[in-house]
C-alpha cells in the first residue's frame, strides 16, 4: 500500500518530511547552477548541457530505482500518481513554457531556487509566474474545451509503444547515455572555436 | 572525467537488462501480496450486492455509478444494463479508474460471479476504492428482475452447466443490448426486494504531482 506519512508521523512531522525533502531538492538544484538563469538559458544555445545531464541523469537513477522497486514487489506501480495525458492542450502549454524558458532563463522550480539566493530575475520570474496562473484561473472557462480536449488518462511509454517496462527502461537508458555522449561532443565543438576567438 | 563515471553507463545498461530478465510482477504474484488483506472480503461476501441494492444506485442521483460488464462481447450485445461499459479482464488498466470522482461507486458483473470476482480482484490492485460485485451477474439480474414471459430461463440441465461455463441462464429473442426494459426496470422493482445494503461510498485522497 501507498506510504501514507500523515496516518505514520502525524501532519506535523508530514510536513517536516516535505520540508526537508524540499529543502535536499533545492539545494541540489542550487548546487547544480540552475538558481542562475545564464546557465540555464546556456542550454538552449549549447553552450553549457549541465542541464540536459543533470536531468538526465536524475530521469534515469528514478527510472532505474522505481521499476526495480516494483520488479522486487516494494513498490506498487499502479499507486504512483501519473500525470493524466491530455496530448494537444499539452503541447500547446510545454510550446508556452519552453519559450517562457528560454526568453526568462528559468522553468518556475528554478526561479523559486533563484529567489530563495535574492537575484533580482528570479524574484521578477516568479512575480510572473503568479499573475499568469492568475490570469489562467480567470480565463479557463473561455477554452475549456480545449483544455480538456485529446484526453488519454494514464498514458506511459510502454503503453504508446507497446513494449515491457524492462525493454522501456533499457531504450531510456540508451538514449539518455546517447545524449550525454552528444551533448559532450556538441559542447565540446562549441568549446573550440571559443578558446580559438580569446587566443 | 571520473574514473567511476567511464563505467555509469555499463552500470546503467546492465541494471537495465536486469530487469528484462526479472520481469515485472505478474497480476497473481501482485494479488498473493495483498490477498491477506481483500480475501476475507470477499469470502464474506462483503462486496456482493443484490440486484436490488444496484437497481436502488442506477436511480441513486446523489452518486457516481459505473456499472462494469466483463462478459463476452456477444452475451453483452444481446442484452447489459442501461449505461453499462464493457471491458476485459486483462485490459482493465486501461481504464480511467483514477479520473473517477473520489467516491464513485464501480459495480463488476458478469453473467454469473467467477469473471466478476476475478475484475474486482483486479480493480483492487488498480487502486479502485469502492468496487462491489453484482450477486449472480446478468443471470442473477435477470432472474430477479425480467419477465418470463418475455425472457426465456434455460431448462435445468442448461442452466447448471451455464453456471459452470458463466454463460447466460436466459434465451433472448434478439440482441438489443442496453435496450431490453429489463435493461432498466422500475425503481419500485428494487422494492419488492428484501436483501442488506452493503455499498458504502467512502473517498480516498486525491493524488496528484507534478514538477515545475
Amino acid at each position: 500500500m501507498p506510504l501514507n506519512l500523515v496516518e505514520l508521523l502525524g501532519s506535523t512531522g508530514a510536513n517536516m518530511v516535505y520540508f526537508a525533502i524540499g529543502l535536499a531538492f533545492g539545494f541540489i538544484l542550487e548546487s547544480a547552477g540552475f538558481g542562475d538563469s545564464r546557465k540555464l538559458a546556456a542550454q538552449f544555445y549549447f553552450k553549457d548541457l549541465a542541464v540536459l545531464q543533470v536531468m538526465f541523469t536524475a530521469i534515469v537513477t528514478a527510472m532505474i530505482l522505481v521499476f526495480w522497486a516494483v520488479a522486487l514487489g516494494w513498490l506498487d506501480y499502479d499507486a504512483i500518481w501519473v500525470n493524466p495525458t491530455y496530448l494537444w492542450p499539452g503541447i500547446a502549454g510545454g510550446l508556452i513554457m519552453g519559450v517562457g524558458f528560454i526568453i526568462g532563463g528559468f522553468c518556475p522550480g528554478t526561479s523559486l531556487v533563484s529567489l530563495a539566493t535574492l537575484k533580482v530575475d528570479g524574484a521578477f520570474f516568479v512575480a510572473g509566474v503568479f499573475a499568469g496562473i492568475f490570469a489562467f484561473g480567470e480565463t479557463v472557462e473561455t477554452f475549456t474545451d480545449f483544455y480538456n480536449s485529446s484526453f488519454y488518462g494514464r498514458l506511459t511509454l510502454m503503453d504508446v509503444f507497446g513494449l515491457s517496462n524492462g525493454v522501456m527502461v533499457l531504450l531510456v537508458v540508451l538514449m539518455a547515455i546517447g545524449m550525454f555522449a552528444g551533448a559532450s561532443f556538441v559542447r565540446d565543438r562549441l568549446a573550440v572555436p571559443r578558446e580559438e576567438k580569446r587566443s | 572525467m571520473k574514473q567511476w563515471t567511464r563505467w555509469m553507463p555499463i552500470v546503467l545498461i546492465i541494471l537495465a537488462i536486469g530487469l528484462i530478465a526479472r520481469g515485472q510482477p505478474s497480476f497473481e504474484m501482485k494479488w498473493n501480496r495483498l490477498a491477506s488483506q481483500f480475501q476475507p472480503v470477499l469470502d464474506a461476501r462483503s462486496v456482493f450486492i443484490d440486484p436490488g441494492e444496484l437497481l436502488q444506485l442506477v436511480y441513486d442521483h446523489g452518486i457516481t455509478l459505473t456499472i462494469l460488464d466483463v462478459r463476452p462481447e456477444s452475451d453483452f450485445n444481446v442484452f447489459h444494463l442501461t449505461d453499462a461499459v464493457r471491458g476485459e479482464l486483462e485490459r482493465l488498466d486501461q481504464f480511467h479508474w483514477s479520473e473517477l470522482p473520489s467516491n464513485a461507486v464501480v459495480v463488476v458483473m458478469s453473467n454469473d460471479e467467477r469473471d466478476a470476482v476475478e475484475a474486482w480482484k483486479r480493480l483492487k490492485l488498480l487502486h479502485v476504492t469502492n468496487a462491489y460485485i453484482l450477486e449472480g451477474g446478468a443471470n442473477g439480474w435477470l432472474a430477479a428482475f425480467a419477465d418470463p414471459a418475455e425472457v426465456k430461463r434455460m431448462d435445468a440441465a442448461q442452466t447448471a452447466a451455464g453456471k459452470q461455463n458463466e454463460t447466460m441462464q436466459f434465451r433472448f429473442t434478439s440482441a438489443i443490448g442496453g435496450r431490453h426494459p429489463v435493461s432498466r426496470p422500475d425503481e419500485d422493482a428494487a422494492k419488492e426486494r428484501s436483501f442488506e445494503k452493503k455499498v458504502q461510498s467512502k473517498s480516498q485522497a486525491r493524488k496528484s504531482g507534478g514538477c515545475g
